[in-house]
Parts: structure tokens; C-alpha cells; sequence
């Protein structure tokens, strides 16, 4: 009947440590802060943390592209590129959302937050 | 007796960790393409990159064929300019032939011999000008005296009218990359073509969470969550030009030859991504009863934005 016993509490034991195991990594895996990737044409060349204030500069096809963050948000501020559709669209603040310049072959995607898989 | 309970607690614990198969997520590069980005992310999928790579040349093979520009293949800019194409690739001539018949089946909302005015809107709009009244009425003119021939692999251009698939392309190459996926088994991938048609698989068995933006300001308005679907938006907010506190952009009714204001966006929701692309150009130009009337036959779901607010939902959305 101990025996049992003991059978039943190192069960629960295991069952109880594994159910911690799988909540911290569950969220360990949750970023509270956004991050930012950044490619030039296919190629992922930088991912930014956006914890705090700074500055970037990107070379693109046709010029360079100065890029700011701030505590989760982003913004192109300046391109050399024809519509300047990349700095227009301002400052992105929520995960996944992209900035895109066509002409530079740059793209910009907020990552993290897991708020949204997407914004459209 | 123990060994029994035993046995039952490990097969219910080892039951219970195999369930937790953890979500894999394996984001691929954007394709530059269609004058935008597509970002394809996939969900526990074996060989993904395989899949990345065949969906990449779908997408840059469409682009090549339905461009207005310069391409390395046979494109609607030879046509154009040539007013006919010999040895045009069957990619091309079935894009064609789908976007005329869903110019019909549009009731014209949708009109892919737009190409000239829809040309000349965004010459004058990168000069900060309306079109003179004139040249519209001309041009529409010219757009519905306009039709296409086939013979074999042979296009034809009856008429001055130009053809524009920029409204058709995207969403119909979204919907091939869906019948390349659906032919290999894959069901768990997200692909966001320019966040104007998306395509929704599902995310390791879940739904996907989508936010539907505010047009002009920031923030989501609703979040819908789903998966398996097509999602296809319009908006008039891209290359435009205010003037006289009207905002003229690329979206042209093709009944007044001018961009539509009656909405501000607009989200259809729908199982085929070409559909999607296409109905949310139409809707654009429709008047909000005609719109209703017109999901409501698609069996579409559509929400109209105005003033960064809902106008209209239907209650697929939620």
C-alpha cells in the first residue's frame, strides 16, 4: 500500500515538474519586446532589437536609407528613392508590420509581441 | 494492481507529451516581385525551402508575363505595344482569358482594358493633376471598344485599349502557389503577397490572427481569426495626390473613369485568392447597397472602411 503510495506521489511529481517545464518555456519563447529584420533583396542582413533610440544606415540599390528605432517602433526618416513610399509610411509600431522600399530592395518586418500574425 | 495504475499514468503522461509537438516556424526571405514584397512563412512543414523555392518561381514567372514594364518573357508590355503576340506562354493566355471573363462577371466593376487611362491617372497624379474631363471620356471610349482574340498561342488586340492585369496577376499567382501547395500536402503556411492578398493555410493546426488596419492611422481596427482562406484588400491610400480636398489615386471606376471615394478600404474574405484580388477592386467602385448585393451572390465577405471606421461588415469576420 506504501508502495503505491510512493508510486502515485512520484507520478504527480513528474507530471507536476514537466507541467512547469513546458509553462516556462512557453514563456521564455514570448518576446515582450519588438524586434525588427531587416533584408536587402532575399537576404536577411540585420535584426534590431527595439528597446531603444537609434540610427541605421542600410545601402540599397539606388541609395542609402537612414533607418530609427525607438522603444518598439521603427521608421525609415530618410531614402534617396523616387515616391519616398518607405518613409511616408511612417512609423511602425506592431508586430508584423513591414516597411518596404521597392526601389532599394529593402524590407522591414516587426517581429515579436505575438499580438498578430499579420496586419494587413 | 500497481503495475496496472502504473502503466496507466505513463501511457496518459507519455500521451500527453507527444501531444505537445511544439509550433515550428520557418519564415523565408521576401520576394521582391509585382512591384512588391511576398512573405511566406510555413508551419511544421518538411522540406520548406523546396516549397519556398517552387512558389518563388511562380510568383516571378507571372510577374514576367502580366508585366507592363520590360520582361524577359512575352508580356502584356509586347502586346501592347505590338498589338499582337505570337508564341504568347500558356501562363499568359490563361490569365487573360480569366481576367475578361471576370470582367463579366464583375458586372464590369472589374475591367482589365484599363491599361491606358489607368496610365495616364498615374502620370498625372505623379505631377500633382487631374486628368482633364476630356481625355477621359475619350479614353473610356477607347477601353470599351477593346477586346482580345486568340488563335492557338497567338493574342490579338482588337481596339487602341491597353491591357492592365495588375488587379488579376498577384491574386492569381497566390492561387496557383495555393494549387502547388494543396498538390504537395502542405497546409501549414501563411503567404502575404504586398499585405494586399493573403493566404491563409493554417498555423500547425490553429488559426491565424489577422489585423485589419485603420487606413489612414495606426493600429488594427478588428483582429479576425481563421485559417484556410483568402484574404484580398483594396486601398486608395498608396500614390495619391489631394487636391481641392479630393484624394485621387490608382483605383479608377471604370464606368466614370475616375479613382472611386465611396470607401476608404476594402477587405474581402474569400476561399480563392484570385477572387479575392479581383472582387476587392470591383467592390471598390460599387455603391454600398450594389456592393452588399454583389457579396452577397459571390458568397463573399466583405468589410468597407470609410474615415477610419467600419462602413460595412459581414458576419463572416468574426
Amino acid at each position: 500500500m506504501k508502495k503505491l503510495r510512493n508510486d502515485i506521489i512520484l507520478i504527480a511529481s513528474i507530471l507536476i515538474i514537466a507541467l512547469i517545464g513546458i509553462i516556462l518555456l512557453l514563456s521564455l519563447s514570448k518576446r515582450d519586446n519588438l524586434a525588427a529584420e531587416i533584408y536587402y533583396d532575399d537576404e536577411l542582413i540585420m535584426t534590431i532589437n527595439l528597446d531603444k533610440e537609434a540610427e541605421y544606415i542600410i545601402t540599397g540599390d539606388v541609395s542609402d536609407l537612414i533607418i530609427k528605432t525607438d522603444i518598439n517602433e521603427i521608421w525609415v526618416s530618410e531614402s534617396g528613392c523616387p515616391d519616398l513610399i518607405c518613409v511616408h509610411q511612417g512609423h511602425v509600431k506592431s508586430t508584423a508590420s513591414v516597411i518596404t522600399c521597392l526601389p532599394n530592395k529593402i524590407y522591414i518586418k516587426v517581429i515579436g509581441g505575438e499580438e498578430v500574425d499579420l496586419i494587413v | 494492481m500497481k503495475n496496472k495504475i502504473l502503466f496507466i499514468f505513463l501511457f496518459f503522461f507519455l500521451f500527453f507529451l507527444s501531444s505537445c509537438n511544439p509550433l515550428k516556424i520557418q519564415k523565408c526571405s521576401p520576394i521582391f516581385c509585382m512591384d512588391t514584397t511576398i512573405d511566406i512563412t510555413f508551419y511544421n512543414t518538411d522540406d520548406y525551402q523546396t516549397h519556398y523555392k517552387a512558389i518563388k518561381e511562380i510568383y516571378y514567372k507571372y510577374d514576367e508575363v502580366s508585366s507592363d514594364y520590360e520582361s524577359n518573357l512575352k508580356s502584356v508590355k509586347d502586346l501592347n505595344d505590338n498589338r499582337y503576340l505570337e508564341n504568347a506562354d500558356n501562363e499568359l493566355i490563361d490569365l487573360i482569358k480569366k481576367a475578361i471573363s471576370l470582367m463579366n462577371d464583375a458586372d464590369g466593376y472589374y475591367n482589365p482594358f484599363i491599361g491606358r487611362l489607368s496610365h495616364l491617372w498615374k502620370e498625372a497624379i505623379k505631377n500633382n493633376r487631374i486628368l482633364d474631363n476630356d481625355i477621359i471620356l475619350e479614353e473610356l471610349a477607347i477601353m470599351n471598344s477593346t477586346s482580345v482574340e486568340f488563335d492557338n498561342n497567338t493574342i490579338k488586340l482588337i481596339g487602341d485599349g491597353n491591357l492592365d492585369l495588375g488587379g488579376i496577376a498577384k491574386g492569381y499567382a497566390t492561387q496557383k502557389a495555393y494549387e502547388y501547395l494543396k498538390g504537395n500536402n502542405v497546409t501549414g503556411y501563411l503567404i502575404n503577397a504586398g499585405n494586399s492578398n493573403v493566404l491563409l493555410g493554417d498555423k500547425h493546426g490553429d488559426n491565424f490572427k489577422v489585423g485589419l488596419a485603420k487606413p489612414y492611422t495606426k493600429g488594427a481596427i478588428i483582429i479576425y481569426e481563421g485559417l484556410n482562406k483568402a484574404i484580398g484588400s483594396s486601398s486608395g491610400k498608396y500614390q495619391n495626390v489631394i487636391i481641392d480636398n479630393i484624394r485621387y489615386h490608382h483605383l479608377l471606376n471604370p464606368f466614370t473613369g475616375y479613382p472611386s471615394n465611396i470607401y476608404d478600404n476594402v477587405n474581402i474574405l474569400c476561399d480563392d485568392s484570385m477572387l479575392a484580388d479581383v472582387y476587392s477592386t470591383a467592390i471598390f467602385s460599387m455603391d454600398l447597397e450594389v456592393a452588399k448585393e454583389f457579396a452577397k451572390n459571390k458568397n463573399i465577405d466583405i468589410i468597407l472602411f470609410k474615415d477610419d471606421s467600419i462602413l460595412y461588415q459581414s458576419e463572416g469576420w468574426v
